[in-house]
């Protein structure tokens, strides 16, 4: 069985159902929809091919469980995804929104493990996910100036306030 | 590198959490104002906790945690130090300064200050990360009646809830894609979680304490299993006497059925039941659980002593549905293969209802008759001794999703139903004709070609004191074109839920109207039963809870009507969206949502003022 799926720019996917059921707001909407054809109108074809081809890479791993038990919070990305995420900046962020859009846990999220208490009060385990995490690791070790440079972003602090804030940040260094 | 696409502060938040280095933070709040502002946020510090170390294994002994102490209260801390305290997770003990426990009890104070402060104030209950929360419900113990209080919240289920005295005086359960958790609303902890790893909770049943065992012992259990085996035979009698007197039961469907116990003890496991295939639905019969599978397959489980019983005559496709008359012992259901099936524990007989085209979505009993309604858009009803299809109702034009049936003082039953499109039709329903009145009333339609969201909410506890049990549905507004009135709610209305005095009603745009029912005037109401009216029956019961109020609209006679309800309450919630609402006898609504990309659970108090 497939599922119909347009995308923005109007191209058609036929995705068997499997593979769709990995993306959870499309999973929802088939409930709903029928037979019809799924719109997606924040995703470009070009994002859309991409995420398929992870969830059909992914279509047989078991779902993130939800674990209360020892906690691994490795920053690994598996061989595969690696190969996966390396794509240009642009088409990266692309996929973070788009993965975020479309509510794929185990895309956006790998979720950690939190101690049981931890998951009785609060249940808050947030996650590693591929796009976010590999951000992450663009973002180590550069200098402000660097960051700013690879994500244009635009400072606005005034000269006093910068100091202001090396000053109070001193706490951060590592010791 | 021109075109890098704006992320929102959400998902920068992501990635930051991912950093968990404090020299690379420090760095990105140099960055400007609004990484400045991102890097203050309570969740990267949390993450940071744990990198260091501050939890109950690994007491600070590491130098690593050593450092991060000294960083920790520093002036610029503040949001570490925030996390901790509301945090219950880390114990002062292993930060080991009673500076820090003495913050944590003036916290605590303040809290619980807040928490006493009666009115609309919110609580959040629970932050439950990513998991979608597909479904709410509540029930306060003390007054629970003795039958099941059972609503239909979500699209796949069926969540239930009632509570024991066991188990404290107010919970909930929230159903959330692969685990169900329990909550004690008194103390804003949830009670228990139930974690299904690898198996997607579809549907689930709660099992009550206070069986009625008068009722259940009615009905002899002499069923018929699958293998031809008297079940009478394996259960002595007055077995359901002691059956669960004393505890809940939560029984919930996914790959597996899995029977937990209510409250449960630390490590305790569910007994878990292996069906033939992934269940699709669930329902009770007496002490017996009937379970419906995938492969089309009906399943008799005993849960006293958690064996398979055997199985039903099942279908060729998919189960969709179930239903069951709980004296009588009549199951019934619906499948993929296009047919339903009745079957009469007490006497083996299993009949097959034939006649839709395509499969069959909801199944409903109702005493001498059954109500199948199918993606073939029409409804229909059937003798449930004899099979036979009294009538089809042929209202709608798209999929029929839900169905339910409704008792209003001063009219009759009439059974409500809910198309794709978000129609709703009322048929009215007399106890002795054989065909159904179709009543279908124009201010129930809903301009079809909006959103197809739709919910049917009955009363399913003790019937309205005045007014009689109502019927609301939600979907897009506005719903009634007639209306002259303003529209309530800016967004789509996302969910509707009542209680024994209320009706509660979340919308998309952040508001929740309460409304009460307007007891209906001794000479409003219209004679018992106008049966065959050539143009459908009039009555004065099922409302639509939609736009504006009061409603007020002319029924096909020309007759001015008026709603039975009356906006009593709207309370701004402020949150970006609401996703489920479900509403307490005391006059307190839980409202599932999404609060900085999460989903959690709060709970308003709604009392009038």
């Amino acid at each position: 069985m497939s599922i119909t799926i347009v995308t923005s720019d109007n191209e058609q996917f036929c995705v068997e159902k499997l593979v769709a059921q990995r993306i959870a707001l499309i999973e929802d909407m088939v409930e709903n929809a029928g037979d019809r054809p799924i719109p997606l109108p924040n995703v470009t074809a070009s994002v859309l091919r991409k995420i398929l081809e992870y969830c059909e890479h992914h279509k047989n791993d078991p779902l993130p469980p939800y674990d209360d038990g020892s906690r691994s919070r490795t920053t690994h990305i598996s061989e595969w995804d690696q190969k996966f995420i390396t794509v240009d900046q642009e088409m990266l962020f692309e996929i973070i929104l788009a993965a975020n859009y479309l509510e794929m846990k185990p895309l956006l999220y790998v979720r950690l493990n939190v101690p049981r208490v931890q998951c009785l009060t609060a249940c808050n385990a947030v996650a590693g996910d591929i796009g976010c995490k590999t951000v992450a690791n663009m973002i180590k070790g550069k200098s402000p100036e660097e960051i700013r440079k690879l994500f244009n972003i635009v400072n606005n602090f005034t000269p006093e306030e910068e100091a202001q804030i090396r000053k109070e940040a001193e706490w951060a260094e590592d010791r | 590198m021109s075109q890098i696409p704006e992320l929102p502060d959400e998902l920068w938040l992501h990635i930051l959490e991912q950093i968990k280095h404090l020299e690379s933070l420090h760095t990105i709040s140099l960055l400007n104002q609004r990484f400045h502002a991102l890097v203050q946020e309570e969740s990267i510090w949390k993450e940071l906790c744990y990198q260091y170390k501050f939890n109950k294994e690994a007491r600070c002994s590491s130098s690593t945690s050593k450092a991060f102490f000294e960083a920790l209260f520093h002036p610029r801390s503040a949001s570490v130090c925030n996390y901790l305290r509301n945090s219950d997770s880390i114990p002062s003990t292993c930060i080991g300064v009673e500076d820090y426990n003495w913050r944590n009890a003036t916290q605590r104070r303040e809290c619980q200050q807040k928490l006493d402060v009666r009115g609309a104030a919110p609580r959040i209950m629970s932050r439950s990360g990513a998991w979608a929360i597909k479904g709410v419900s509540a029930a306060l113990a003390a007054n629970v009646p003795a039958s099941i209080n059972a609503t239909n919240t979500s699209f796949d289920g069926r969540v239930g809830v009632v509570s024991s005295g066991r188990v404290r005086t107010l919970s909930v359960v929230a159903y959330m894609g692969s685990h169900v958790q329990v909550y004690d609303l008194s103390a804003s902890v949830p009670v228990a979680t139930y974690a299904i790893p690898e198996d997607k909770v579809r549907t689930m049943v709660l099992v009550l304490s206070n069986e009625p065992s008068k009722e259940t012992a009615e009905c002899a259990p002499g069923v018929r299993g699958g293998d031809g085996m008297h079940i009478e035979e394996r259960l002595g009698p007055g077995v359901f006497r002691g059956w669960g007197n004393k505890q809940m039961r939560l029984i919930t469907g996914g790959e597996k059925i899995k029977v937990w116990r209510l409250p449960t003890r630390i490590g305790e496991k569910p007994v878990v039941l292996t069906p033939t295939a992934s269940i699709r639905c669930l329902t009770l019969v007496n002490a017996y659980l009937v379970s419906g599978s995938r492969d089309g397959s009906v399943a008799l489980w005993n849960l006293q002593t958690n064996e398979k019983l055997g199985d039903l005559e099942g279908f060729m496709d998919s189960v969709m549905c179930l239903d069951a008359h709980r004296t009588r012992g009549i199951v019934i259901g619906g499948s993929m293969d296009k047919s339903a099936k009745v079957w009469h524990l007490s006497t083996g007989m299993t009949l097959r209802l034939l006649g839709h085209q395509l499969s069959v979505h909801r199944v409903l009993l109702d005493d001498h008759r059954a109500f199948t309604a199918s993606m073939d858009s029409s409804v229909r009803m059937w003798d449930v001794d004899t099979g036979d299809c009294m009538c089809v109702l042929t209202t709608h034009r798209t999929s029929v999703i839900h169905l339910g049936i409704f008792e209003s003082l001063g009219c009759m039953r009439s059974l409500v139903s809910v198309c794709f499109s978000g129609i709703a039709a009322v048929h009215g329903l007399s106890a002795q004709s054989k065909t159904a009145t179709e009543y279908n009333d124009e201010a129930l339609a809903i301009d079809e070609s909006i959103y197809p969201h739709s919910k049917l909410v009955a009363n399913s506890g003790a019937p309205l004191p005045k007014s009689g049990a109502l019927a609301s549905f939600a979907s897009d507004t506005p719903p009634i074109k007639s209306s002259k009135g303003f529209n309530l709610h800016l967004s789509q209305i996302v969910d509707v839920a009542s209680n024994e005095s209320y009706y509660v009603v979340g919308s998309l745009d952040g508001q929740i109207s309460v409304f009460q029912p307007i007891p209906i005037p001794q000479e409003d109401q219209e004679p018992m039963q106008r049966t065959s009216e050539p143009n459908g029956c009039t009555f004065a019961g099922p409302v639509v809870i939609g736009s504006s109020t009061p409603l007020n609209w002319d029924d096909s006679a020309g007759r001015k009507r008026n709603s039975p309800v009356k906006l009593i309450r709207t309370i701004e919630t402020g949150l970006y969206a609401l996703f489920r609402v479900s509403a307490l006898p005391n006059g307190i609504v839980v409202v599932g949502t999404k609060d900085n990309g999460e989903m959690v659970l709060i709970h308003y108090d709604f009392t009038p003022r």
